[in-house]
């Protein structure tokens, strides 16, 4: 039987795993999974400042454990299935045992991006080798070399360049956002459902003025991709305002899209603020990379 | 001084329990349809023993209970409508994920979060 995976992107981090693993907590650079209620896997990453020691990164982990008493962790051998998969990483495993759990995990680091990743596995003594893990430390990616962040989480995925730093987001039921920021730009990306219901008395205008806080009047319609949209676009630019706009300390330029997913019965929206006068196609490339799943 | 009566602990439940639990409306209430066609409850709610003794002594009435209304959205009338005292709370779950094409994670948290708040107001109570 065919292993039905499911791809995660994360905050510059990236992998496959079991489609019946769910994310049950989200940091801006942890993640932790459940299967059937039970705790299956935790990954953390991160950058790395100076030397790495795979030694110092475990016993940094421990000290910031809040649970106690905290297991002992020692070295453990990585089953050669492992090491081939994670051959791109300097890796050291790692295992753990408690009296109710076990852990086995590696810290992992990446001497061409220098980011440093620590991830285990909950009970799996007797499954080391189980698909469902080899295809997770297969597929896993702490860097793209196209200069983009990747971001694929429940419905969402977006391409957005490296330049755009995550900034805050939340996963509400029917609404999602997230929000970057670089020195010049702050987009933010939101997805809303189910349209059927958030439109049955309104109308997508009256509904982007709604959410976004804008007036109607700005508003004004037009089609992505062959769905309805509303857009509001930026004022132009001349003359000495533009030199201005760079001294502010808020963008001062803004430029939303919503468009209306029929088929899916979504909603999803862009919003880019800046202190630079817009590409033209600025928006279309975001539009582009901004997809459900 | 009366010692406080010790209270029992409360059963424990976990996910699949509580998922087969069955959610049945409040007899007491009574609902209407509003003209923008979402659903109004009316319900019971039992008054604190100060604001009965301050009634009582500035308005010479004490009403033991008053009424309140809560007016559902229509995503909301859509999940009243289903707890039928039949359906458990994973079917409604699931019924409510395929009439608004949800994934069924989101369409559990919308769901739970929603007889959560009705359970908070006594609109609700829970059959296992």
């Amino acid at each position: 039987m065919a292993l039905t995976l499911k791809k995660i992107a994360w905050n510059g981090i990236q992998f496959s795993i079991p489609f019946d693993w769910e994310l049950v907590s989200i940091d801006s650079r942890h993640l932790t999974f459940h299967k059937s209620d039970t705790p299956a896997m935790e990954i953390k990453w991160g950058p790395i400042k100076g030397r790495f020691s795979h030694q110092g990164l475990l016993k940094k982990l421990v000290q910031g454990h809040k649970a106690r008493p905290i297991p002992k962790i020692t070295k453990w051998q990585l089953p050669p299935a492992w090491t081939q998969a994670l051959a791109a990483y300097s890796a050291q495993g790692f295992c753990w045992q408690s009296d109710a759990s076990n852990g086995h995990g590696a810290t992992l680091y990446c001497p061409q991006c220098k980011n440093a990743v620590i991830f285990q596995f909950f009970d799996i003594r007797n499954r080391l080798t189980n698909p469902g893990l080899l295809q997770f430390l297969k597929t896993l990616a702490d860097h793209r070399d196209d200069d983009c962040t990747a971001w694929r989480l429940f419905e969402v995925q977006a391409l957005l360049p490296k330049s755009l730093q995550l900034k805050h987001y939340h996963f509400k039921p029917g609404n999602h956002e997230l929000a970057f920021k670089s020195s010049i730009l702050a987009v933010k990306l939101y997805r809303w459902a189910p349209a059927s219901a958030l439109l049955a008395l309104s109308n997508l205008t009256a509904f982007t003025a709604d959410m976004l806080q804008l007036s109607e009047a700005q508003l004004s319609f037009t089609s992505i991709q062959g769905n309805p949209a509303v857009e509001m676009q930026p004022p132009g630019v001349t003359g000495w305002h533009r030199h201005l706009l760079r001294w502010g300390i808020k963008p001062a330029l803004k430029w939303v899209r919503v468009w209306h997913l029929e088929r899916n019965n979504r909603i999803l929206g862009i919003s880019i603020e800046s202190k630079k006068p817009f590409k033209p196609n600025q928006m279309a490339q975001l539009c582009a990379n901004f997809q459900l799943k | 001084m009366n010692p406080k009566p010790k209270q029992n602990p409360l059963p424990h439940m976990n996910k699949q329990h509580a998922l087969a639990a069955i959610p049945v409306q409040n007899s007491e209430i009574t609902t209407e349809v509003s003209t923008s066609g979402h659903l109004i409850i009316r319900y019971p709610v039992a008054l604190r023993p100060w604001i009965a003794k301050w009634l009582r002594r500035f308005k010479g009435t004490s009403p033991q209970i008053r009424y309140r209304k809560l007016q559902l959205d229509n995503l909301g009338t859509g999940v009243w409508q289903m707890i039928d005292g039949k359906r458990t709370v994973q079917d409604i779950i699931d019924d409510f994920a395929q009439i608004h094409q949800l994934p069924a994670a989101e369409s559990e948290s919308a769901v739970t979060q929603f007889l959560r708040d009705l359970g908070k107001r006594g609109l609700i109570g829970m059959r296992t």
